[in-house]
């Protein structure tokens, strides 16, 4: 047998022979117009020369020749850019929880688009007042009747710990559950590449999302600290293709961490 | 004050400056990154080859960038600091979605492992087989089939973005070249290359 540490994939192989220093190769982003003039002709030259024999800084030259062209680079149709700057619009990262929600429902319904700055606008609505109120006022009552002593429990996950009926099978955490769960499983999908998972409260505010290769997701540690027993959580996943198009979504995951018992601590 | 006046550095200062301003803030980023909507939506049709993902890939793009701006020290450009980023992004969600792809495309089969010569320095190998496969990149390989490779296993780029990116006007496009130059670089080093799966398919 060859030594196990010269037994790598292809992938591995070329992505360490690029890394080598040895190799030679300037960092990725020094193929970026701005970057390239701020240097020397004759560092220029150097640059110019090393690509001419390597394919792999051709290729990182091509893709930042790329970026610096946006919606001039060849095979870019202009009604292409706008699709995804019209997404981007509504969905403006721009400050926090209820713009990753906006981001969340931007996807969904493209045509219902926020411009930025949008959380100005938002909340300056009287509209919006009243439906915050409103959301505030069912998620209190909710978060009540939940955690009172003798809360009725969740329904039971079906047989075998499924949710069947989606297109994805959720597994776990589903119904009423001991513990803040730290991951989210689900059956896989033939065909997924990925799958995007999201994670909202009752109220459908989002508090995580992610796009992950396979299950499980792990949730990361602030999201798990921001879980509280007695309080019933949703969850979601979507299968995704290799190009990123959806091939099936489950349907909502519900599930509840038992109320600890008194005295416990949390 | 006219904010598209302002330089990138000057409206990021100008975010810091007024953090507790929410709305002012708010004004500042979002013409920040309004001025790269273009740029990146562009970067992203181009090496996705499909516009639901690159929509995606670009919304992800900005949420990173903005959650960490706070990291952003200032040393390198704005736009240098958000190409990376939007680099970065893009090989690792193409990571997952090239081991599906290439896993049908291996069709030889693999070279017997070769048992190395014995009291061998492992990281000397090493060091030489990386030496060998960049010049195998060079020399064995059709400039196109190497940069293709290197788009796709290193960078993680999609072959339907490939052959976008590249204008390949052959029938299968980027995947020929997959299949050509994987091919060459397998006779060569198959003694050194992994089997990836059950299958014996190499990746």
């Amino acid at each position: 047998m060859t030594s196990p540490a010269s037994r790598l994939s292809l992938d591995e192989w070329l992505r360490a022979a690029y890394d080598d220093p040895a190799a030679g190769c300037p960092p990725p982003e020094t193929w970026l117009e701005e970057e390239l003039a701020a240097r020397t002709p004759e560092e220029r030259r150097r640059l110019e020369a090393h690509a001419a024999h390597c394919q792999a800084c051709a290729a990182e030259r091509d893709l930042a020749q790329g970026f610096d062209a946006g919606s001039e680079a060849p095979g870019v149709r202009p009604e292409d850019v706008a699709f995804v700057v019209s997404r981007l619009e509504a969905a403006a990262p721009v400050g926090n929880v209820r713009d990753i929600s906006r981001f969340r429902d931007a996807r969904r319904e493209p045509s219902k688009a926020v411009p930025v700055p949008a959380r100005r606008r938002i909340e300056s609505s009287p509209v919006w007042r009243l439906a915050a109120a409103a959301v505030l006022v069912i998620a209190a009552g909710l978060a009540f009747q939940l955690s009172r002593p003798g809360a009725p429990p969740l329904p039971a996950p079906q047989t075998g710990g499924v949710v069947r009926g989606g297109e994805v099978e959720t597994v776990s955490p589903l119904g009423e559950v001991a513990a803040i769960p730290a991951e989210l499983r689900w059956n896989p999908r033939p065909g997924a590449t990925s799958y995007r998972v999201r994670l909202s409260t009752v109220d459908d505010t989002v508090l995580w999302e992610a796009t992950v290769p396979a299950s499980p997701a792990r949730l990361p540690a602030e999201v798990i600290q921001k879980l509280h027993r007695a309080v019933a959580y949703h969850w979601t996943v979507e299968a995704l293709g290799p190009a990123g198009e959806r091939l099936g979504v489950s349907e909502p995951a519900r599930f509840r961490a038992r109320p600890a018992p008194e005295g416990a601590k949390l | 004050m006219d904010l598209d006046r302002l330089s990138d550095k000057e409206l990021i200062e100008r975010a810091r400056a007024n953090a507790a301003d929410f709305a002012a803030a708010d004004a500042c980023l979002a013409a920040l990154y309004r001025r790269y909507y273009t740029k990146v939506a562009g970067w992203c049709l181009r090496i996705s080859g499909d516009r639901q993902a690159a929509a995606d890939l670009a919304q992800e793009v900005f949420l990173r960038v903005h959650d960490r701006l706070d990291g952003f020290r200032g040393d390198s450009r704005f736009s240098t600091w958000l190409y990376t980023v939007t680099r970065s992004i893009a090989i690792n969600r193409g990571m997952a979605a090239r081991r599906r792809e290439t896993d049908a495309l291996d069709e030889e089969g693999m070279p017997e492992p070769v048992e190395p010569s014995p009291g061998a320095d492992e990281m000397a190998e090493k060091g030489q087989i990386l030496a060998a496969f960049r010049d195998a990149m060079e020399r064995d390989l059709e400039p196109l089939e190497a940069k293709v490779l290197y788009l796709h296993y290193v960078d993680g780029v999609p072959l339907a973005g490939i052959t976008e990116m590249l204008s390949l006007q052959n029938k299968s496009g980027a995947k020929a070249y997959i299949v050509s130059g994987g091919r060459k670089l397998k006779r060569r080093f198959g003694r050194w290359l992994a089997r990836q799966s059950a299958g014996g398919t190499l990746s």
